[in-house]
């Protein structure tokens, strides 16, 4: 039941090689290609600048088949899409790491919204960076909020087989092995789950 | 006179029971459980674990054609990049077979870098046209099982 809740584009090739490595559920920034044993959704990931840009994106977006993901600039627009109920996951990426601090995370605790963190964040981050994203990862852990990991592949080649994405969390984050499970099937699956029921 | 078949029968229950105890210790699972405490009581005294191999069989999947050297190149540098070089000498992770044609191959490393090595196969081979996503089978204590599963899973 391994999912990945965040592929770019989901070609026929990438479909066929999900499938293979165990992929039961994708969500793709773009899909051209039908459902080849993987249940698909679409993504939306929203990077608004401002509270404002935010409200107007997410009016823009249709109640249903996608999840809808912010990755917030600044303290305000964190806060307002960890109560938002039409924002699925809050994601960390290497530019805004600095919006998440310890009451970020009481927050997203409070209204049970996932953190997403991203498997390219982690090949692209630099030592520091790594430290950073490693403490916040950490807290985020010990407050018990549920941790999701994308993929954030644009092609085949990407996708990383789920036991060695488990091994790298464990190892580069300190993820419990279990959380490191989950964070790729139940967590991701149940917001998949609730957009196709 | 009421005494000796009682003796007889106390020896004949403890020839039974030690017949019964060298038959499960020769079955494995008496020797096991007596392994993995030993390895718990050096552990505690601080003695160094044994260093053993594991064979990591895996699989390319490849939109080129991939060589020997490209692959063992990518492995060497990504465990240093992320690990570094004292982790690299420690786990010396060998890639001691491959078939270029069937995109299969078998790795050595010590046990206790085994998951380091597989950590390492989401970060895909990328060299010129060629990309490759390396795909781990199953890793095994043996290069003769290694072999085995890699003509299996052919």
């Amino acid at each position: 039941m391994f999912t990945d809740l965040n592929v770019k584009d989901c070609g026929s090739e990438l479909l066929e090689k999900a499938a293979t490595l165990g992929y039961s559920a994708l969500a793709c920034w773009e899909h051209s290609a039908g459902e080849r044993g993987v249940r698909i959704v679409g993504k939306k990931v929203l990077a608004p600048g401002s509270l404002e840009e935010l409200k107007q994106s997410l009016v823009k977006i249709p109640a249903g088949r996608t999840v809808v993901s912010v990755s917030p600039r600044d303290t305000a627009t964190a806060r307002w899409s960890a109560h938002d109920g039409r924002v699925d996951t809050i994601v960390m990426t290497l530019e805004n790491i600095d919006v998440f601090d310890k009451k970020q995370f009481s927050t997203m605790k409070y209204y049970g919204k996932p953190l997403e963190i991203w498997l390219s964040d982690l090949r692209k981050a630099g030592s520091l960076q790594l430290a950073k994203y490693y403490r916040r990862v950490n807290l985020a852990l010990r407050m018990k909020i549920p941790v999701i990991t994308g993929s954030g592949a644009s092609d085949w080649s990407q996708l990383p087989h789920p036991r060695a994405a488990i091994y790298l969390l464990t190892l580069l984050l300190d993820f419990p092995e279990k959380e490191a499970l989950r964070s790729l099937t139940s967590h991701p699956y149940s917001v998949i789950a609730g957009k196709v029921g | 006179m009421v005494e000796e078949p009682v003796t007889i029968l106390v020896i004949l229950l403890i020839a039974q029971a030690v017949l019964l105890a060298t038959t499960v210790y020769y079955l494995g699972r008496v020797r096991r459980v007596l392994r993995i405490w030993k390895t718990l009581v050096e552990k505690e005294r601080g003695k160094p674990s044994k260093p053993r191999k594991r064979y990591v069989v895996f699989a390319l999947a490849c939109s080129g054609n991939p060589s020997r050297e490209m692959v063992e190149k990518h492995v060497e540098n990504t465990f240093t990049t992320y690990y570094g070089k004292a982790l690299l000498a420690k786990a010396s992770p060998q890639l001691i077979f491959m078939d270029e044609k069937a995109r299969r191959g078998v790795y050595r490393v010590s046990h206790l870098y085994v998951k380091h090595l597989i950590s390492l196969f989401t970060i895909p081979l990328e060299t010129g046209e060629c990309k490759c996503l390396i795909i781990p089978l199953k890793t095994t204590g043996t290069l003769k099982k290694a072999l085995k599963i890699m003509e299996k899973k052919r």
